[in-house]
């Protein structure tokens, strides 16, 4: 091999660029990319259910609780998950592990570039799914704003998920199963204890952040209880804080970690 | 007598462990320039070896140093490796050429640069015509050679290959293993592990004999060959008076045992200087000709096993 150039001192740079480029490619055409665009289809559809059999009336109801329940409690919770534990934990998977923390980059650099290409992929999936949801909803009676701060609380609520199980995914080979738990039993079950315990969830903060909602005030008031809803600056600090500490901490503890995989000598 | 060379990997009391499981045990060892086959059986703690060097894993216990340095998360001394390990599944989804410019990205090199080495070290290990080709649908022995090519696409110092020619068909074998040398000849330091004992006796003749995570012997061949005279040797004699010729030997301090084989005698002796030296006066003496001598255990797999087999 002819040596023309000479060799490279690569940076943080080097590892970043194209680990997202490639962690973008991969988060769109893996099959759980798939799975969830089937997935975020189906608010949507209760939508659209509820306009055609409710009515405008109807729909008010409805918009809120998909936002609440379909979106914040379960949409956005799987997909930080599913592409969460997916930036460590797929390529351990495929073998590609040996190759990828022993290139001249800092490990933090090709966990950044993963992390912000797999929060991209679902973040695009989810603002789809959010926005044509409120297009079949156009009408409800919701309140002015509520689509923002619906968008807002989604975007918001995605990073710190995704962040806090690409985190877990550093610990154990089942992430999946362990976020799984949390999201949809732990995070669950704190949500219904009344008192502050409920503020050391992320949900808590998420639903915070759409405020008042006309046509569901019996429903966050019956989520909040006594203690209410958290300020917007409040919530929107939380979600972002949680996001920053978690993807911090996963490349902390990646550049003094080894992946010992299950086939060895 | 071989010459002083500086060390390349510096091992010192190294041990590894996966749970309760010793993956190696103690091992101190130095590695110089050149090619230097890591020799063991399967699960002899090969792959743990170089997956320390390479940075990959941790030791559990003692040090180790390549060029120098600490290799573990260390991106000042990867810039200065090639490393193929030994799995087989990697980057499915990619194409040949995808896999070792995405590698040569992650390694600095621009985009242009990254796509022209990709495409020499392919063609340097005869995978040119499959760089489109996605790996999965590569076989293992092209995988392997693709994996050989990402590990030399960037000029390393020190290559390190785990069970590089594991799949490969004779011609590939021996293609790679002129590779190898040429590019040693280049001034590259090479580890290359194998269990196969004939594969590394084509590319060196320095040794790193391993077993059950312990170093059994070090060094040239022939200074693994004067170990070997310290263990028993066995030595087949033939000729037309097995039987007369066993009578006169079993009496010898040095000998072992003895034993028949397809007509010959084969002899185990613990002094094999001293046998080679008194057997023609024997034989002259009471006049038995001799129509073969050999030992089987002057090839490599023989120091192997009575290395590490005791």
């Amino acid at each position: 091999m002819t040596a023309s150039s000479p060799a490279p001192r690569p940076g943080f740079l080097s590892g970043f660029a194209p680990s997202f480029t490639r962690g973008l490619a991969t988060a769109i055409t893996v099959k759980k990319g798939l799975i969830l665009v089937v997935v975020l289809a189906v608010p949507a559809l209760l939508v659209l259910a509820a306009r055609l059999h409710g009515g405008p009336r109807a729909l008010g109801h409805a918009l809120p609780a998909v936002v609440l329940v379909v979106y914040l409690q379960f949409l956005v919770p799987i997909a930080g998950l599913l592409f969460g534990t997916g930036v460590i934990l797929d390529d351990a998977g495929a073998g590609n592990l040996p190759y990828l923390f022993t290139r001249p980059v800092p490990r933090s650099a090709v966990v950044l570039g993963k992390s912000l290409a797999a929060l991209l992929a679902a973040a695009l999936c989810l603002v789809l799914s959010l926005a044509v949801t409120l297009l079949v909803a156009r009408g409800a009676r919701v309140g002015t704003g509520f689509p923002g701060r619906a968008m807002t609380a989604v975007l918001l609520a995605l990073p710190a998920y995704l962040a806090a199980f690409t985190f877990l995914s550093v610990f154990t080979r089942w992430a999946l199963v362990a976020g799984f738990f949390y999201a949809f039993g732990l995070e669950f079950f704190l949500g219904m204890i009344p008192g502050m315990i409920r503020k050391s969830t992320l949900i808590y903060y998420a639903r915070s952040l759409l405020g008042e909602v006309s046509g569901s005030r019996g429903m966050l008031r019956a989520f909040f209880g006594r203690e209410g809803p958290a300020s917007p600056a409040l919530a929107a600090g939380v979600l972002l804080g949680t996001a920053l500490l978690g993807i911090l901490l996963t490349c902390l503890l990646v550049a003094g970690k080894e992946f010992v995989s299950a086939e060895r000598e | 007598m071989s010459s002083p060379r500086p060390p390349v990997i510096r091992a010192e009391r190294l041990s590894r462990w996966y749970g309760d499981v010793i993956g190696l045990n103690d091992v101190t060892a130095v590695v110089s320039e050149g090619i230097t086959g890591l020799v063991g059986p399967n699960g002899a703690g090969k792959s743990t070896f170089l997956r320390i060097v390479s940075g990959e894993l941790h030791p559990s216990g003692g040090s180790v140093t390549v060029l120098g340095e600490v290799p573990f998360a260390n991106p000042r001394l990867h810039r200065r490796m090639g490393y193929c390990p030994e799995g087989d599944r990697f980057f499915d989804d990619l194409r040949a050429e995808d896999f070792v410019r995405h590698l040569l990205r992650l390694s600095g090199w621009p985009r242009p640069e990254a796509r022209r080495r990709a495409r020499e070290a392919l063609a340097e290990v005869g995978m040119d015509h499959a760089r489109d080709t996605r790996l999965r649908a590569c076989s293992k022995g092209m995988r392997q050679r693709i994996k050989i090519a990402q590990a030399l696409a960037a000029d390393p110092e020190i290559l390190l290959l785990d069970e590089p020619l594991t799949g490969l068909d004779p011609v590939a074998r021996h293609e790679t293993i002129e590779l190898l040398r040429r590019r040693a000849e280049r001034g590259i330091s090479i580890l290359v592990s194998s269990h196969v004992l004939h594969e590394v006796e084509s590319l060196t003749t320095r040794i790193l004999l391993i077993n059950r995570g312990r170093i059994a012997a070090t060094g040239e061949m022939e200074e693994i060959r004067d170990l070997i005279d310290r263990h028993p040797r066995r030595i087949r004699l033939e000729g037309p008076e097995p039987r007369r010729l066993a009578s006169l030997l079993v009496d010898r301090e040095d000998v072992r045992s003895l034993g028949f084989s397809d007509g010959a005698l084969l002899v185990e002796t613990t002094d094999p200087e001293a046998f080679y030296g008194d057997l023609p006066g024997l034989l002259v003496r009471h006049g038995i000709p001799l129509t073969g001598l050999s030992s089987p255990d002057d090839r490599l797999q023989a120091v192997f096993d009575y290395l590490v087999n005791g």
